[in-house]
């Protein structure tokens, strides 16, 4: 099914104060700064069900195939038969909010 | 039967304009449509797709078929805006796009259908985006230049295009018409970055935010508002905006705010907990979208995380998908090299993908990151003169550079006063 089921190999490195510390020296001194404590804040949302708007995702492997077939009668189907329902949704990426949501569609 | 307003306005149209303009109002109006209007198929289509997203597989379908079938009894406009509302909430971005086209050919310029647009960047595909561009231009010439609706998306469109003074233009001419247009308020944000607009667009974003502080895209203009902070130098703001304006869940925007400041040689704002983006990243669909990973590659690369970013690296070359594998692999590993000091490796990497980096995703501006790192790269490799050729665009035609200064100083101070 078109959707990432893989884990990831980022996990497993250690986050202990110490190493954070090292890395953190480490990027000062690459990128001229002083760095803040990790995690140091945490801002609350604005408003109500932004969380929502601004997730973006896209057709993955075989999904994108079976959408294809599933669907490919286009605006036949959307007019005089049911929808599409063995279409699968697709995962999407979360890192927040990014521009491509938010900008020509609203969502 | 629709409800009223007190002033008459039908609430239905109160909520498609809600929806157009991306007020805060949208979701009240929308559940107040709906439940005022429950045979109305367009009504619960469109409350799916603003909140779709948090509801399961399961309830997303019931809703929609639930749309559909009382759109089919309105009419046949309606059965296909549901039917691409279907394919959106389904994320099957491709398959919208397609459906759209059809759609437009034959309800010309239908503004509910815009909302839907975002579906031909939204596939990754150049060729897809390239057709969501003109099919916005000609449907924004149908609508002609009264409809504030398709001028917004027309600004988007141009900015996009990086035509910022024709999309400043449109994004004006569009707030005109209808001053709460959130979609043009974003497209001056992206066209005034270009132009270099610096506090002259920070009031503005203010301002119009004041008016309406749960609008849709309150967060991710202010994230507009900081990187104009950090263009014209004022480093505190940006900061005081990442870490109040922004959510815990809005990991890439605090990353590209906070790489720009380390980059600068500035303190970074609060940062997220590195956990966190393992975790973001180990998740279902994690690294299922290349902009996306590539912002949380970004985050790791706040936290210095070497090891992390090489892992990352590793597995998006090995990844089938040719954008993994030969955009976001180099690039996630010039940003493991910066980490480690080793500009020099990262000035090769980043130097070698071109004009590739655009399929890293995202706009422009979210884009031009990886620009900066390579101009600072560049100056820490000891080659000043080519960063300066690199960023020659931006010092000669932005007003506001002092960001791109500070990225060409060889020893960046440690902070500049305001």
């Amino acid at each position: 099914m078109g959707v990432e089921t893989r884990g990831t190999g980022g996990t497993g490195t250690g986050g202990s104060a110490g190493r954070v510390g090292v890395r953190a020296a480490v990027l000062g001194a690459v990128a001229g700064a002083a760095l803040l404590p990790a995690g140091a804040a945490h801002a609350g949302i604005i408003g109500i069900g932004n969380a929502v708007f601004g997730n973006t995702c896209v057709n993955q492997g075989s999904a994108r195939a079976e959408g294809a077939t599933v669907a490919g009668s286009g605006l036949g189907s959307a007019n005089q038969a049911g929808l599409p329902l063995d279409l699968p949704r697709n995962h999407c990426g979360n890192s927040g909010i990014v521009c491509t949501a938010l900008f020509m569609s609203s969502v | 039967m629709t409800g009223l307003t007190t002033a008459g306005t039908p609430v239905g149209e109160r909520a498609v304009t809600g929806l157009l303009s991306l007020s805060g109002r949208a979701l009240p109006l929308l559940r107040q449509w709906v439940g005022s209007d429950p045979g109305c198929g367009v009504a619960r289509a469109l409350l799916a797709l603003a909140t779709g997203d948090r509801w399961d597989d399961t309830v997303l379908k019931e809703q929609l078929v639930i749309a559909h079938r009382d759109a089919l009894a309105a009419g046949e406009r309606e059965a296909s805006l549901v039917y691409g509302v279907f394919l959106h909430t389904h994320r099957q971005y491709r398959l919208t796009a397609d459906h759209l086209m059809g759609h437009f050919d034959r309800w010309p310029a239908d503004e509910q259908a815009g909302l839907m647009l975002g579906a031909f960047s939204e596939c990754g595909d150049a060729a897809y985006r390239a057709h969501g561009e003109a099919l916005t231009e000609r449907q924004a010439a149908l609508a002609g230049p009264e409809s504030w609706p398709w001028t917004s998306w027309l600004a988007v469109t141009r900015a996009e295009q990086g035509r910022a003074r024709e999309a400043h233009t449109l994004a004006g001419r569009a707030l005109a018409l209808y001053p709460r247009s959130g979609v043009a308020a974003h497209a001056l944000a992206h066209a005034e970055h270009e132009l270099g607009a610096g506090r002259d667009s920070i009031d503005f974003l203010d301002e119009w935010l004041r008016a309406d502080p749960r609008a849709v895209q309150s967060r991710h203009l202010n994230w507009h508002a900081a990187l104009h902070s950090i263009a014209c130098g004022d480093f505190p703001d940006a900061r005081r905006r990442a870490d109040t304006a922004l959510a815990r869940t809005d990991v890439g925007m605090r990353a590209a705010t906070n790489w720009r400041l380390l980059l600068a040689g500035q303190t970074p704002a609060g940062r997220s907990d590195p956990d966190h983006i393992r975790e973001l990243l180990a998740a279902p669909g994690g690294t299922a979208e290349i902009f996306h990973t590539f912002n949380l590659a970004l985050a790791l690369a706040v936290e210095a995380a070497t090891d992390d970013l090489r892992i990352l690296a590793r597995r998006a070359a090995a990844d089938e998908r040719p954008d993994y594998r030969d955009v976001l692999a180099p690039v996630v590993r010039a940003l493991a090299e910066i980490t480690a000091g080793r500009p020099r490796a990262a000035v090769e990497l980043l130097t070698g993908l071109g004009d590739k980096a655009e399929r890293i995703g995202g706009v422009r501006v979210e884009r031009e990151i990886i620009q900066d790192t390579l101009a600072r790269a560049l100056v820490d490799a000891g080659e000043p003169a080519r960063a300066a050729g690199l960023l020659h665009h931006r010092t000669t035609t932005r007003r506001h550079h002092a960001y791109e200064d500070l990225l060409l100083s060889p020893r960046p101070p440690a902070d500049i006063p305001v």
